[in-house]
């Protein structure tokens, strides 16, 4: 049996409004008229995400992490550019 | 080489002037002073003179511009006191005073110097005071505050206060040399905003040449809004510097550290990082922090590796999830199998109870929470009293006390299941988990009791419904199971279980109606069963059931017609003749009706065998047998049949029909039958090598012969070809078959371990091999046996009475330790278990005979024969190379 977050390509730890619309997406993607058989899938996988037993199970026990070193350091990079920058260092921008 | 060849041409660089102008020109102005002043002290010529007039104006810019206000005002105190004769230091004049501060403001008071300070020189020094605010002088107080709410303004964007930093700068003339920063300041707040183009409506208006439009243009490259290639100037310096502060972050630099002491396994460098991290960045990136240390936990756990859980507890801050440490302690023991499971438990329930009390959750799923701990908490129980009883079967050293532990650790999960449904109904594992347990404990009232309680949450649920139905047949009370089963079909109407149990419940249906003397009924109900025949019921079957109501009815002569159909579809009629003879019994028909069809069946039963036919009769019979649903007639019914299976030699067996044999064989606990069974199983594996079910109950058989005896390479190569016929074959495994024969090479593995540590202990089994007494025994008995049983319908004589026969030959125990002594220990015993029972035994002051009787009464325990088990403190270190204890008994 297919991981449902594997299967909607979501991370454990996404909260229940980024599952719908990676649902969404994948419906569009994948209609039910043009893909039954994949749509069954994600709408199964879906309703097991949405299920609070099977959720809360995972966040229970499960002891595979989520994150790595490496996608911990692209987030904090990420975040750090996109964060405002400190005034002197937004300063020094203006030299040449 | 000379001294003047060496330096040669240097007479001319000594002249002071000629350095001086050298220095001047290449920007080395405080160099140039010095030698200009030299220069002039020797010889005050006018050329001089203006040399050092250029030097010190040039000097005192490069002081202004440095910072340093005061020294550069001294050394243009100095030029002015000299007084300026070249024509361009006097135009350079009035710039330094407006630099330094020394310029009077204008008689407008809204600039800076009047007319002796140009506009660019205004704009010059806003943008200076901008980036050095210390370097306005005090006396241009408008510039001072405009600079002043530029950089608060600044810095309360960096805060996020955008609207504070809009109300800081309104107050900026539109005329202000700051009026640029103004536009810089608003368009900032719009691209932190993410509000594109407002910021660009802004940004747009800067001066090309002023600082704030270069920051604007790096901005927008680095943000990605603006091609590199597209920008107004070269702002690869500025990128160079934004990554720089990026990728020189602590914080991101430290996380780089952790991620390479933790990919190295270099837990002690990883912990050190981590501690100073966390303390350092404990405000400033708390998220990231709790996501680390949900990374090392789980590393840890996983590992096994419950020293470092334990450091890492101790220097971080409890997970979100898990306030009290309790969940991953309980995980870690559970997966270092070092502890056993009592410090699970403990673990486990702090933390339902955590769960319940705390605030870390939602409301909604607090409970649920608490509920799927209690489940898994009833799990682990459920295990422990598996492996106390599987223990049992492997330890030479019988430990009585293991039963009661086991049964226990039952009681205990029951009670866990019960609060886990108490506090999270919806979780259906839950209820299936604990009926099942119940039926283990073998309470099926209450498995009944749970399986309708589960109803109730998930009335859908098809696998429940078709267990009670099944539950109520097997109890005879198909009227209770009818609504089961309609609802099974109502579920899953095309499924062939679904079929085959809809004929039951309808076939117990007419009997009981029949009973019940309601015969349009039960004619009725034959006609929808007619309907729906599943595949795997024969077509008489429902001729003698008619045949059944209509003798119930008293109409004979129909009666007789259905038997005349049934007896029609055999070329032999021998089950013909048993199912009515049942049927007589259930239906409570005549007993003339009873004993003819009796004594049809005993003379039909005693003639030659064929495939067909003994196929039948155990199919009839394994249905009865194996859920022990009685009958008067049922035991001489089994022992007929069973001793038409044991003449049925050199016999052309169909397929189907040798898997009903065996499987009727298998199903009794007799000695004999089973050998039997195990002819016949060799005959179907010669015949049908494909067949899964002849090699799974082979392997079965094989199993039967306890962990000291079982052949494990051929039985597991049984199990193994069962599963893989499996897949391709026509008729299936059931599931609960499959898996059993999963578990049983596990088994099996666990016993070559074992044995690999106690050595084969061979054992002398001849005793259940002698198939002949089994022959001796039933001649001429069942002649005995049915005359005038037919007549009596007291259930009571009808008991298995020749079960007893066999239970007596287990009792004598002679293949469990009278016969081995000493002298067999050194048969089949590695040599240091031998010195180590010596060495128990002289230290006793008993022989080797009597340390093996106690050893094997359970009086003596491994750690009486073999000393203390090493503890796990002489195990140190990391995971990789830590030894796990494996095979220790858990408690």
């Amino acid at each position: 049996m297919i991981d449902p977050y594997e299967l909607l390509s979501v991370s454990p730890d996404a909260t229940e409004e980024q599952i719908r619309q990676r649902y969404l997406a994948l419906v569009r993607e994948f209609p039910p008229e043009q893909e039954p058989k994949r749509f069954a899938e994600i709408r199964q996988a879906y309703d097991q995400l949405r299920d609070p037993v099977v959720s809360l199970q995972r966040r229970l026990f499960n002891v595979t992490a989520v994150d790595t070193f490496d996608t911990l350091l692209a987030a904090e990079r990420q975040r750090q550019r996109a964060r405002r920058l400190p005034t002197p260092v937004l300063l020094s921008l203006g030299e040449p | 080489m000379s001294k003047k060849r060496k330096h040669g041409g240097v007479k001319q660089g000594f002249d002071p002037f000629l350095r001086a102008q050298r220095e001047l020109a290449k920007g080395n102005v405080k160099d140039a002073l010095k030698e200009a002043r030299v220069c002039f002290r020797e010889d005050p010529s006018p050329e001089r003179r203006m040399l050092l007039e250029r030097a010190l104006g040039a000097r005192a810019e490069q002081l202004q511009k440095a910072g340093l206000q005061d020294q550069a005002k001294d050394v243009f105190a100095e030029l002015t006191r000299r007084g300026v004769t070249a024509p361009e230091v006097q135009a350079q004049l009035p710039r330094l005073r407006v630099l330094l501060g020394l310029a009077e403001p204008g008689a407008a008071g809204d600039s800076v110097g009047g007319g002796e300070a140009s506009t660019d020189l205004l704009i010059e020094l806003a943008d200076q005071a901008v980036f050095h605010p210390q370097r306005i002088p005090d006396k241009y107080v408008e510039m001072r505050q405009d600079c002043l709410r530029v950089r608060a303004a600044l810095e309360a964007v960096e805060r996020g206060e955008d609207a504070r930093a809009a109300e800081m700068i309104n107050e900026i003339a539109r005329r202000s040399a700051f009026a640029d920063w103004k536009l810089f300041v608003r368009g900032l707040s719009a691209f932190y905003a993410g509000e594109a183009e407002r910021a660009r409506a802004n940004w747009d208006r800067l001066e090309p040449k002023r600082p704030a439009f270069r920051i604007a243009q790096t901005l927008l490259v680095h943000s990605g809004q603006l091609a590199a290639d597209q920008a107004a100037l070269d702002v690869a310096n500025g990128l160079r510097r934004l990554e720089y502060a990026v990728q020189g972050d602590p914080g991101c630099e430290q996380l780089q550290l952790m991620g390479q002491h933790f990919q190295a396994n270099h837990w002690s460098g990883l912990f050190h990082v981590y501690r100073a991290f966390r303390q350092r960045f404990a405000k400033s990136h708390e998220p990231l922090i709790e996501r680390v240390t949900d990374l090392l936990w789980k590393r840890l756990v996983r590992d096994g590796w419950e020293h470092g859980l334990n450091r890492l507890m101790s220097m971080a801050l409890a997970p979100r999830l898990d306030p009290g440490w309790n969940r991953a302690r309980a995980l870690m023991a559970e997966e270092s199998q070092r502890d056993g499971y009592e410090t699970a438990d403990r673990c486990w329930r702090a933390y339902a109870q955590e769960l319940l009390s705390g605030h870390f959750l939602r409301e909604d799923e607090r409970q649920i929470a608490a509920g799927l701990v209690y489940q898994r908490l009833a799990r682990q129980l459920v295990m422990r009293a598996h492996n106390e009883e599987a223990s049992q079967s492997f330890s030479p050293f019988y430990d009585e006390e293991d039963e009661v532990y086991a049964e226990e650790f039952r009681q205990d999960a029951v009670s866990c299941y019960q609060q886990s449904l108490r506090c999270a109904p919806q979780v259906l594992t839950a209820y299936k988990e604990l009926a099942s347990l119940h039926l283990e404990m073998e309470h099926d009232a209450k498995a009944v009791q749970v399986y309708q309680s589960l109803l109730k949450q998930f009335p859908d649920d098809y696998e429940t419904h078709h267990w009670l139905a099944n539950y109520y047949l097997e109890d005879d009370q198909p009227d209770k199971a009818e609504r089961y089963a309609n609802e099974a079909q109502r579920l899953r109407p095309r499924d062939s279980a679904t079929a085959t149990l809809l004929w039951n419940q309808r076939a117990a249906m007419i009997r009981l109606c029949a009973k019940k003397r309601k015969f349009e009924l039960a004619r009725h109900e034959c006609e929808l069963l007619a309907q729906q025949r599943p595949a795997d019921t024969e077509a008489y079957w429902l001729d003698l059931l008619r045949a059944a109501v209509e003798y119930k009815a008293n109409n004979v002569q129909q009666a007789e017609q259905y038997v005349a159909a049934a007896e029609a579809k055999l070329p032999d009629p021998t089950p013909v003749w048993m199912i009515m003879h049942a049927h007589a019994a259930r239906f409570g028909l005549k007993r003339e009706i009873k004993n003819e069809f009796g004594a049809r069946f005993k003379s039909a039963v005693a003639g030659k065998c064929c495939s067909q036919t003994a196929g039948q009769l155990a199919r009839i019979l394994l249905p009865f047998v194996t859920k022990q649903i009685k009958y008067t007639g049922l035991a001489t019914h089994r022992r007929l049949v069973l001793d038409y299976l044991q003449r049925c030699h050199d016999l052309t067996w169909q397929r189907e029909d040798l898997r009903c044999a065996v499987r009727f064989l298998d199903v009794s606990d007799s000695w004999r039958h089973r050998a039997l069974r195990d002819r016949l199983l060799e005959e179907g594996l010669a015949q049908f090598p494909e067949e899964p079910l002849f090699h799974y109950m082979a392997g079965n058989a094989g199993m039967e012969a306890g962990p000291f005896v079982v052949d494990i390479q051929e039985t597991r190569e049984h199990f193994q070809a069962a599963l893989k016929w499996n897949e391709t074959a026509d008729v299936k495994l059931p599931d609960e078959y499959v898996k059993a024969a999963k578990h049983s090479l596990v088994l099996l593995d666990r016993t070559q371990e074992m044995r690999g540590r106690m050595g084969d202990w061979e054992l002398e089994d001849d005793e259940f091999e002698d198939d002949d007494e089994y022959d001796d025994e039933y001649d001429g008995e069942y002649d005995d046996e049915y005359d005038g049983e037919y007549d009596d319908e007291d259930e009571d004589e009808d008991e298995d009475e020749d079960e007893d026969e066999d239970e007596d030959e287990d009792e004598d125990g002679s293949e469990f330790g009278d016969t081995f002594d000493a002298a067999d220990l050194d048969r089949v015993a590695p040599p240091g278990l031998i010195d180590a029972f010596k060495r128990a035994a002289a230290r006793m002051g008993i022989s080797m005979s009597q340390l093996l009787h106690r050893a094997a009464s359970g009086e003596l325990g491994p750690e009486d024969i073999l000393g203390p088990l090493p503890s796990d403190d002489e195990f140190p270190g990391p995971p990789k190379w830590r030894r796990k204890h494996k095979g220790a008994r858990r408690r």
